[in-house]
C-alpha cells in the first residue's frame, strides 16, 4: 500500500510541476489618448509583458470586434460601445472608469463649412460605432437635417485624416488626437462635444474576468502607476507618446485636457453602489442609444458593473503605500 | 542476477506493480517522443502560421505605406501583436529607421540601436534577415531561444521583422501532453487496481489458500486442507496438495501406529547420519527403558558411541567400514550399551544402510533389541556344559582306571585259568570280556575287541 501510495505521490507532483504559466491578458487600445496610460505602463514596464500584454489597435471598432471574438481579454472601449457589445449579447464586464472627456469626441470640417446647417449634401466620415452615430446624431439634429440629408462615409479612425485632407469628405466626426491634427492643418470644428458626455471604460470578458483576475489587477495597478507618472511628469511622458500620434509634445498634452483620466479611486465610486452612479451618469447615453436603436433593452447594469476588481487593487496599492 | 529484492513483494502486489510500471515506462517513452514530435510540430506550425501573417502584413503595409498613411501603416505593425507568441515587430524604413513597431519608444529610433537592445541570438537572427536580399518572406529560428524571426521586404525599401515567442505555445502544448500522460496513467493506475482485484478474486486468494494450507502442512497441521474448486492450475493444485496430505495423514497414523508398537515393544528404532560422530537424527521413544530419553540423543548431549562398551568398539568400527565399503548393506551387530543407570546391556542391532544415488551412505538405520537375558542364558548354559563335561571326563577317568583293573584281573585269571590248563587242571575262573571295548576301546584294544575276546574266551 504504502508503495502505491508514494506512486501516486510523485504523479501528482509531476501533473502539478507540469502546469503551464497562465496565458498573458490581451488588451486592446484603440487611438484615443485617453488610452495612452495603458500603452505608458507597457512602455515604461509597469505591466509584466508575459502577463498583460497591451495591444494597439486601428480602431476601437476593431477592438470590439477582436473582444466578441475572443482575440482580446479585455479592451478599452467608449461606454456607448461596451454597452452596445453587452446588448449584442457578449459577455463583458465594465472594471474600471479609465476617463471622462470634456471636448474629446469632435466634428472637423473642411473649408468652407462652419456650421451643422451647410451640411446637407455632404459627405461625412465616420467610425461605425455607437460613438460615431450619437455624435452624428447630433450633429444632424443641430443641422436640422435627416439621414438621407447626408452621404455617410464609414472609415475608421485611421482613416479620418486622410479622407478629409484629400477630400473624400467634407466632415469627419472623430477625437483625438486626430482632431489635433485636423486642427493644426487648418480645419475647423464645427460642434464641440457636451462636456461629460463621453465615458471611456475598461471592458474585460466574462472568460477573463473569472480566470485572470490577478492579471486584471495587475493592469489596473498599470494604469493607476502611470496615471500617477503623467500627472507628476507630462512632458516627459508627452515626449515620449507624441511621436506616435504625429503629435508634438505641446499638442499631445494639449489633446489630453479635454480628458479626465480616472483613478481607481474614482472607478470604485463610479461602479460601486446600488444603483452605480456609473448607470445613473449613463441614463442619456442609454436613452439615445435606445432611440435611435444602437441597443434594444436598458443595460442590466448590476451584472456588467463590477468595482470589485478597482477596490482590489486600489486597496492593495493603499497598502503598498504605507 | 539476484532476484530476491523481488521476492520480497507477494506476487499479488507484485504483478500490478509491474505491470504500471510497465505501461508507465510505455507512457512515458510514448510521451518524450510525442514531446519531440510537438516541439517540431509548433516550429512548422508557428513558422507557417507566421509566413500567412507576414504575407497579409506584406499586402496591407504596401497599400498603407503607398498610401503615406503612417498612422495607419503604426497600428498594423502594432496590431501584429494581437496574434499569439508576437514579442516584437519592427517595421524599418529605407534608412533603416524604425517607423512602426510594438512599442512607442522604438519608434523613429535607428533599427540598429533598437537591435542593439536585444538578446545576441535575436540580434543575430535579425542581422541574417536583412543581410537577404529576396523579397519573399523568410522565417529563421533564433538559436538558443525558443523564437522564431520572420522577416519580409515591403516597399521597396521597407523591412518588416516580426518575433514569435514559441514558449507560451510550447508549454500549453506540453503541458497538455503532460495532461495526456497524467490521464493515461490514471487509467493505468486504474486498470493495474482492476487487474489486482481480479486476479486478487481469481488467482490470489486461492493461491494465498494453497501457501496457508501448504504452510499449516508444513507446520505439522497435518489436517489442514486446500478445498478449492474449479479446473484451474490453482484447484489442480489444491487438488493435488490435498490428495498430498490426505496421503500424509494416513501414513501418518499408520506411523504412529507402529511408532506405537515400537514404543510398547522391547525393540529400539534409531537412525543416524552418517558423517562424523554419527548424530542420531530418530530414535523410538522407548530407548527410556535404557534410561536414556530421545532428546538427549538428538540434541547431541549424548553420543551413541559413548554409550558402548570401549572393548567392543574397534570390532565395530572395522565392521561397519567393512560394510560401507564393500557391503552387505544389512548386518547384524552384538555389543554391550552401558544402561542410564551403569550396568551393562548386550545388544542386537540389526542394521541397513542408505546411500545416495553415487553410492555413498547417507543413514543408518538400526533396530536395536536387548538381548542381555539371552547372553545370560547362553553363558549358564555355556557353564553347565563345561560343568558336565568335566564330569564326563571324571567319570571318564574313573571308569578307565576300573575297566583297567577288571581286565589286569581278567588277564590275571586267563593266566590263572592257563597255568591251570597247563597244570591240566581246570581253569579255576570263568572269564566274562563282553563289556571291555564298549567301555575303553583305546585302552580295551591291546586286549583285542570284545568280539575277539568273547569270542576267544
Amino acid at each position: 500500500m504504502r508503495i502505491w501510495l508514494t506512486l501516486l505521490l510523485a504523479l501528482l507532483v509531476l501533473a502539478g510541476c507540469g502546469e503551464p504559466p497562465p496565458a498573458a491578458l490581451r488588451v486592446g487600445v484603440s487611438p484615443w489618448v485617453g488610452y495612452d496610460p495603458l500603452v505608458l505602463a507597457r512602455d515604461n514596464r509597469l505591466l509584466d509583458a508575459e502577463r498583460v500584454r497591451v495591444i494597439e489597435l486601428g480602431s476601437s471598432t476593431e477592438c470590439a470586434r477582436a473582444l466578441s471574438n475572443g482575440t482580446l481579454d479585455a479592451a478599452a472601449l467608449s461606454l456607448d460601445e461596451a454597452l452596445r457589445l453587452a446588448d449584442e449579447g457578449a459577455a463583458l464586464k465594465i472594471v474600471a472608469v479609465l476617463d471622462v472627456s470634456r471636448a474629446a469626441a469632435a466634428i472637423v470640417a473642411g473649408s468652407g463649412i462652419t456650421s451643422a446647417a451647410q451640411l446637407r449634401g455632404k459627405r461625412i466620415a465616420l467610425e461605425q460605432t455607437a460613438l460615431g452615430t450619437l455624435v452624428l446624431d447630433r450633429l444632424l439634429q443641430a443641422g436640422g437635417l435627416q439621414t438621407s440629408d447626408v452621404t455617410l462615409i464609414q472609415v475608421e479612425v485611421t482613416h479620418h485624416e486622410a479622407v478629409l485632407t484629400d477630400g473624400r469628405a467634407d466632415v469627419v466626426i472623430t477625437f483625438e488626437p486626430i482632431r489635433s491634427r485636423l486642427l493644426a492643418h487648418g480645419h475647423s470644428e464645427i460642434l464641440p462635444s457636451r462636456p461629460g458626455q463621453i465615458d471611456d471604460v475598461l471592458v474585460v470578458s466574462q472568460r477573463s474576468w473569472l480566470a485572470q483576475r490577478a492579471q486584471l489587477r495587475e493592469l489596473l495597478a498599470g494604469w493607476e502607476g502611470s496615471r500617477r507618472v503623467l500627472a507628476d511628469d507630462p512632458q516627459s511622458v508627452a515626449a515620449l507618446l507624441a511621436p506616435a500620434t504625429d503629435l508634438t509634445p505641446a499638442q499631445y498634452l494639449s489633446a489630453l485636457t479635454g480628458v479626465s483620466l480616472q483613478s481607481l479611486a474614482d472607478s470604485v465610486r463610479w461602479l460601486e453602489g446600488e444603483p452605480a452612479p456609473l448607470a445613473e451618469h449613463a441614463a442619456p447615453l442609454v436613452h439615445s442609444l435606445l432611440r435611435l436603436g444602437l441597443i434594444r433593452s436598458s443595460p442590466n447594469w448590476p451584472v456588467l458593473l463590477d468595482g470589485k476588481l478597482a477596490s482590489e487593487t486600489h486597496a492593495i496599492m493603499a497598502g503598498r503605500r504605507k | 542476477m539476484s532476484w530476491h529484492p523481488v521476492h520480497a513483494l507477494p506476487v499479488r502486489l507484485l504483478v500490478p506493480l509491474v505491470l504500471f510500471l510497465l505501461a508507465l515506462g510505455v507512457a512515458t517513452t510514448n510521451h518524450l517522443i510525442q514531446m519531440r514530435a510537438m516541439v517540431k510540430d509548433v516550429e512548422m506550425d508557428s513558422a507557417q502560421r507566421l509566413s500567412e501573417r507576414l504575407g497579409i502584413a506584406q499586402t496591407h503595409l504596401r497599400i498603407e505605406l503607398g498610401l503615406g498613411n503612417r498612422w495607419q501603416v503604426r497600428r498594423l505593425v502594432s496590431g501584429l501583436a494581437l496574434h499569439d507568441g508576437v514579442t516584437h515587430a519592427w517595421l524599418a524604413d529605407g534608412e533603416n529607421y524604425v517607423i512602426a513597431a510594438l512599442a512607442r519608444p522604438e519608434l523613429q529610433r535607428p533599427l540598429a540601436e533598437v537591435l542593439a537592445r536585444q538578446s545576441a541570438p535575436l540580434r543575430q537572427a535579425a542581422h541574417d534577415a536583412l543581410s537577404e536580399k529576396e523579397t519573399f518572406i523568410h522565417i529563421h529560428t533564433v538559436a538558443g531561444e525558443t523564437a522564431l524571426l520572420g522577416h519580409v521586404t515591403i516597399f521597396p525599401q521597407h523591412r518588416l521583422l516580426v518575433r514569435v515567442d514559441l514558449g507560451e505555445q510550447l508549454a500549453a502544448r506540453t503541458h497538455a501532453l503532460r495532461s495526456e500522460l497524467w490521464r493515461e496513467t490514471a487509467a493505468i493506475i486504474l486498470l493495474a487496481a482492476l487487474l489486482a482485484a481480479l486476479l486478487h478474486a481469481l488467482w490470489f486468494s486461492r493461491a494465498a489458500r494453497i501457501t496457508a494450507t501448504v504452510t499449516d502442512l508444513g507446520s505439522g497441521q497435518i489436517d489442514a486442507r486446500a478445498r478449492l474448486h474449479g479446473h484451474d492450475e490453482l484447484a489442480e493444485i489444491g487438488g493435488a496438495i490435498d490428495r498430498m496430505a490426505d496421503e500424509l495423514q494416513a501414513r501418518q497414523s499408520q506411523l504412529r501406529q507402529l511408532e506405537s508398537l515400537v514404543i510398547h515393544s522391547p525393540v529400539v528404532i534409531i537412525t543416524w547420519r552418517n558423517l562424523p560422530n554419527r548424530p542420531v537424527t530418530y530414535v523410538s521413544e522407548n530407548i527410556r527403558q535404557w534410561g536414556y530419553s530421545p532428546a538427549d540423543l538428538l540434541s547431541g548431549k549424548l553420543q551413541y558411541a559413548d554409550l558402548i562398551h570401549h572393548a567392543d568398539l574397534p570390532r565395530l568400527d572395522v565392521d561397519v567400514a567393512e560394510h560401507h565399503v564393500h557391503g552387505p548393506d544389512e548386518y547384524r551387530q552384538e555389543y554391550r550399551l552401558r544402561h542410564a543407570d551403569g550396568h551393562w546391556l548386550w545388544i542386537d542391532d540389526r542394521s541397513w544402510l542408505t546411500r545416495d544415488a553415487n553410492g555413498a551412505v547417507t543413514n543408518i538405520s538400526g533396530v536395536l533389541a536387548d538381548i542381555s537375558e539371552r547372553h545370560r542364558l547362553e553363558e549358564a548354559q555355556q557353564q553347565q556344559s563345561a560343568l558336565l563335561s568335566q564330569r564326563n571326563e571324571e567319570l571318564e577317568r574313573f571308569n578307565r582306571v576300573m575297566v583297567g583293573r577288571e581286565l589286569d584281573m581278567i588277564r590275571l585269571k586267563e593266566q590263572i585259568n592257563e597255568l591251570s590248563r597247563q597244570l591240566g587242571r581246570a581253569p579255576p575262573f570263568a572269564v566274562n570280556l563282553t563289556d571291555v571295548p564298549q567301555i575303553a576301546p583305546a585302552t580295551a584294544q591291546p586286549a583285542g575287541t570284545p568280539d575277539e575276546k568273547g569270542r576267544d574266551a
